[in-house]
């Protein structure tokens, strides 16, 4: 089996959201069916599932934390597994302690553990994202291409339009101190 | 550091643009210093919280095409697909292509050498094995482990450099070896079980692979092949 070419999937993954319908279109059937036959799912639960499973994927592409691929369909269902166990954990608990847990809490319990293995709370994400609308539109395009989309400062450069590389890096350093200052604003010190 | 130093050295290293000796002393220095650890885990935040917006808006976008496809009139699908780029196509019918698998790709596609990790001050000629393991030198890294008093991590290292140097049954004798209350039982697990699956041994390698569990290194990685393995 040929190793499927990563840079050519995260370049079309980077692109536009076309790259991430075809995924879903060439892998969806198959782990849903998987999910509904073998795992206890209903369609709804292996849709959501698989979605996540997908977003996970697209992350992981993105950030360069898969170095090899072979079979992306199997690679999702592996996620998708994944992804089950841990909801039918978090039901088992929630049953057990009588806690309400929202299907938000499942998915972000999930990328805790399976991408960013760091925990944020909901309250700061709210605060995160309150201070980051606050800034001017430029900012939150450089911020968001870097940071989301993963672009190099070339690249935002040609694609806003900057002088070269050197002025993004120093816009964009301005844009998150600025960011940071209205954050420290809105939230205290302790924020 | 001064408090706007402390800014750019931390999104200087979150973005991977340290060299390792500016990464090493970092780290040093964030092990010392409250301040520092507060912007890290600031800016750690920011980057999580503006991905997870990401990720929301595009799981809603998912969702309504999964129901649009769900639904009985298809024609606005082929509309979008017409649209599709050669180089989407082609890597899509990579994609369904990529269908089979031999257990030799497998195990090709998922075999790398651990990395160099041991703590354990090794007697005589044990630093030019591990110097010789860090470098790529597996027959020779072999040879000078061979002598070490056989450790966990001395057996799990030799079964690493001989399943690197292709010979399988060295390696799968020296990883079985390892003492079910070692720190390398997870990694022992990962690596046996693609040494099984090269050598044709499936159902060894899908018991291995069952074995590493949510925490463990190699976890996902394993889920998907199991499901490679199993359907």
């Amino acid at each position: 089996m040929s190793e499927i070419d990563i840079s050519e999937l995260k370049a079309s993954l980077r692109r536009d959201n076309e790259a991430l319908r075809d995924i879903f279109d060439a892998c969806s059937a198959y782990c849903m069916k998987s999910l509904m036959k073998y795992h206890n799912c209903s369609r709804s639960d292996a849709n959501d599932l698989f979605i996540d499973a997908l977003l996970i994927f697209r992350d992981k592409i993105l950030d360069d934390q898969l170095e090899y691929l072979t079979n992306p369909r199997q690679y999702l269902l592996g996620v998708c597994i994944v992804l089950n166990k841990k909801r039918l954990r978090l039901q088992g608990n929630q049953n057990k302690l009588g806690l309400v847990f929202t299907s938000d809490d499942l998915v972000a319990s999930s990328y805790e553990e399976q991408v960013i293995d760091r925990e944020i709370s909901y309250e700061q994400q709210r605060k995160v994202m309150h201070s980051f609308k606050q800034l001017g539109d430029a900012c939150r395009e450089i911020l968001t291409l870097f940071y989301v989309d993963h672009f190099s400062m070339k690249e935002i450069a040609h694609k806003m339009s900057f002088a070269s590389s050197d002025v993004v890096k120093t816009k964009k350093m301005r844009c998150l101190k600025k960011w940071r200052e209205i954050f420290r604003e809105n939230n205290g010190s302790n924020g | 550091m001064e408090a706007m130093d402390k800014v750019e050295i931390v999104a200087q290293y979150l973005a991977g643009e340290m060299t390792s000796e500016e990464q090493v002393r970092f780290l040093e220095e964030l092990a010392q210093d409250q301040a520092l650890q507060e912007e890290l885990s600031l800016q750690q935040d920011f980057a999580i919280a503006l991905k997870n917006e990401r990720n929301k808006a595009l799981k809603s976008e998912l969702l309504a095409y999964a129901e649009q496809k769900a639904g009985s009139n298809y024609s606005w699908y082929y509309g979008i697909a017409a649209g599709v780029s050669i180089v989407i196509v082609g890597l899509m019918a990579f994609l369904y292509l990529s269908g089979s698998s031999s257990n030799e790709a497998l195990f090709s596609a998922n075999f790398e050498p651990y990395p160099y990790v041991f703590t354990t001050r090794l007697s005589g000629n044990g630093s030019a094995a591990s110097e010789a393991y860090k470098n790529g030198d597996f027959s020779t890294a072999i040879q000078l482990f061979e002598k070490q008093p056989m450790s966990d991590t001395v057996q799990f290292y030799l079964g690493i450099a001989y399943a690197q140097t292709g010979n399988l049954e060295s390696a799968s004798a020296r990883l079985e070896q390892i003492a079910p209350s070692s720190i390398f039982i997870p990694q022992k697990n990962w690596y046996l079980g693609l040494i099984y699956l090269q050598s044709g041994d499936k159902e060894g390698a899908i018991a291995m692979f069952s074995k590493i569990t949510e925490k463990d290194y190699k976890f996902i990685e394993a889920q998907a092949l199991l499901g490679q393995l199993e359907n």
